[in-house]
């Protein structure tokens, strides 16, 4: 699909030659980091420096075909994929009135954020807080519908979007590489009011994720089933991730004066079937002060809290005789305790520094601070990292 | 005491004193508001109150008549305008006005299109512009 809409773009950009007026913008994040204790990792980064995690190029093109129509492509290359030049947006647009209708491979309005999240030069902080930007995925192939409207000196922006993923390779919050099948349905709008702005956004997606635990489970059934217990088809929809239904609930409140900024961010994601992903209910505060024309100083808070599924639930609906429940208890231990969505409550700390050396480029310094209950091995880290945001 | 009252005044005029005026084509009779402005800069709304096209024109740069227009008109600090631009253009959500020259190319476009509305320090009292809104 992304190879065939990518094809598709390229066609259009080169078979409007003449009419269409081209226009090339970009931005870039340069950034270093290094945890700084031994054998902690985060963002990517580990005890010695690295330059590749967080750094990333972009340039996008954008043709007006004119009557309302537009073609955008956004190649972006990351640090963290060797800079291989993707396409992270290739979309159509046509407008009409004060709605837009887009189609092609768009950002999903996860968060206050995610729509811009790779142009670090329109935040604060070197990267938005991990607990609530920790996603499996960002963008989609499918199409969205925006509407501006306005209540006096309010405006308002209603967005809805349709779209599907299918990605071979990403990477779960818990660091694992997964293949994933998404497709769902996003909801945002928006109010801004003077200093204020709101966000509520709504996404209900049914998912299909691969990782190391489906064959793990078919080794545990095959084996059992050499030992005569037959596991129940009912454990292992329960087990596994397919057609999973999750619902996203997100909500932001923001102000800036200015000199004053502070916002704050939650999210909620809980799941329809039994499933072995936790429900989260994760949020941040944050609040800068740019002190002048060039400096700002900002500092975040945030926590997650896991409410994780028990072992004993993964049972529900298995009708088996007492023994094979006994073994399958045992047996949802250990998959759980594999630990694909291993993690505990956490919370998290962020203070930066930023300094805005030229119009269109800032220099950030950022200490992050991250904790998680977690028994069995050790994801809490502290991180500094350092960089520049700029767009062109 | 009258020429402190003329000092005064004098004082109280230079901080009430017109910056910029803010100017569409002669022909352009839509009537636009400072809200107006503030969305039309803002590319919250890309036609004027009678419902025809509207392209916003922005200055070169970081001159003094655009910082005051930024503070003035749209009430945000230039990069708080420029985080605002960037958001829009890589997200799809709106184009964020094109800056094409200081006070004499914005004239001539504005005077040439009655699509256009741009912002100047100057504006020309020959009817080639007409002027909406002063700040």
């Amino acid at each position: 699909m992304k190879q065939i809409s990518t094809f598709l773009f390229l066609l259009l950009f080169i078979s409007f030659p003449v009419r269409a007026e081209l226009e090339f913008n970009g931005f870039a994040s340069i950034i270093g980091g290094k945890t700084l204790g031994k054998g902690e990792t985060a963002y990517g980064y580990d005890h010695s420096f690295g330059f590749k995690p967080e750094t990333r190029f972009a340039l996008q093109a954008n043709a007006d075909l004119g009557d309302n129509l537009s073609a955008t492509v956004q190649v972006l290359a990351r640090g963290r994929e060797n800079f291989e030049a993707k396409f992270e947006w290739a979309y159509l647009s046509y407008k009409f009135g004060s709605n837009t209708i887009h189609a092609g491979n768009i950002r999903v309005p996860l968060y206050r954020e995610s729509e811009h999240i790779e142009t670090g030069y329109v935040y604060h902080w070197v990267r938005p807080p991990a607990i609530v930007y920790n996603t499996f995925f960002n963008t989609w192939t499918g199409t969205s519908f925006v509407n501006k409207h306005f209540w006096g000196e309010i405006d308002g922006t209603f967005q809805i979007q349709y779209g599907r993923a299918d990605d071979d390779s990403v990477m779960s919050p818990a660091g694992l590489e997964v293949e994933l099948d998404l497709k769902g349905v996003a909801l945002e709008y928006l109010l801004n009011w003077e200093n204020w702005q709101a966000r509520v956004g709504f996404m209900n997606v049914n998912v299909s994720i691969y990782s190391e635990l489906n064959p793990l489970l078919i080794q545990s059934v095959e084996a059992l089933k050499i030992q005569g217990i037959d596991v129940p088809q009912q454990y292992i929809d329960n087990v596994l991730t397919e057609n999973d239904s999750f619902d996203y609930l997100s909500a932001a409140i923001n102000y800036d004066n200015a000199e004053f900024f502070a916002s704050a961010e939650y999210i909620r994601a809980t799941q329809r079937d039994v499933s072995i992903i936790p429900d989260i209910n994760n949020f941040f505060v944050t609040a800068g002060w740019r002190l002048d024309e060039s400096w700002t100083i900002h500092t975040t808070y945030g926590e997650a809290k896991l409410n994780k599924r028990s072992h004993s639930e993964l049972l529900d609906g298995v009708s088996a005789d007492v023994l094979t429940l006994g073994v399958l208890s045992g047996l949802s231990n250990s998959l759980t305790s594999k630990g694909e969505f291993s993690g505990e409550d956490s919370k998290y700390v962020s203070v930066g520094v930023n300094y805005m050396f030229n119009p269109k480029a800032v220099l950030k310094l950022d200490f992050t601070s991250y904790r998680n209950d977690v028994a069995t091995g050790n994801p809490d880290a502290d991180t500094l990292s350092f960089g520049v945001d700029l767009v062109f | 005491m009258t020429k402190y009252i003329i000092f005064i005044v004098l004082i109280l005029a230079s901080f009430t004193s017109v910056a910029g005026s803010v100017i569409v084509h002669p022909d352009n009779n839509s009537k636009i508001s400072e809200l107006d402005i503030e969305r039309l800069f803002l590319a919250k709304i890309e036609s004027f109150s009678d419902g025809k096209k509207a392209i916003a024109v922005d200055q070169n740069g970081s001159s003094a008549i655009r910082n005051q227009f930024i503070k003035v008109v749209l009430k945000r600090s230039p990069r708080q305008l420029n985080a605002y631009y960037a958001k829009l253009l890589f997200t799809g959500k709106g184009t964020p006005p094109k800056p094409v020259g200081d006070d004499a190319e914005i004239i001539e476009k504005v005077a040439n299109n009655i699509e256009m509305i741009g912002y100047v320090t100057h504006a020309p009292t020959d009817g080639s512009v007409k002027v909406v809104y002063e700040f």
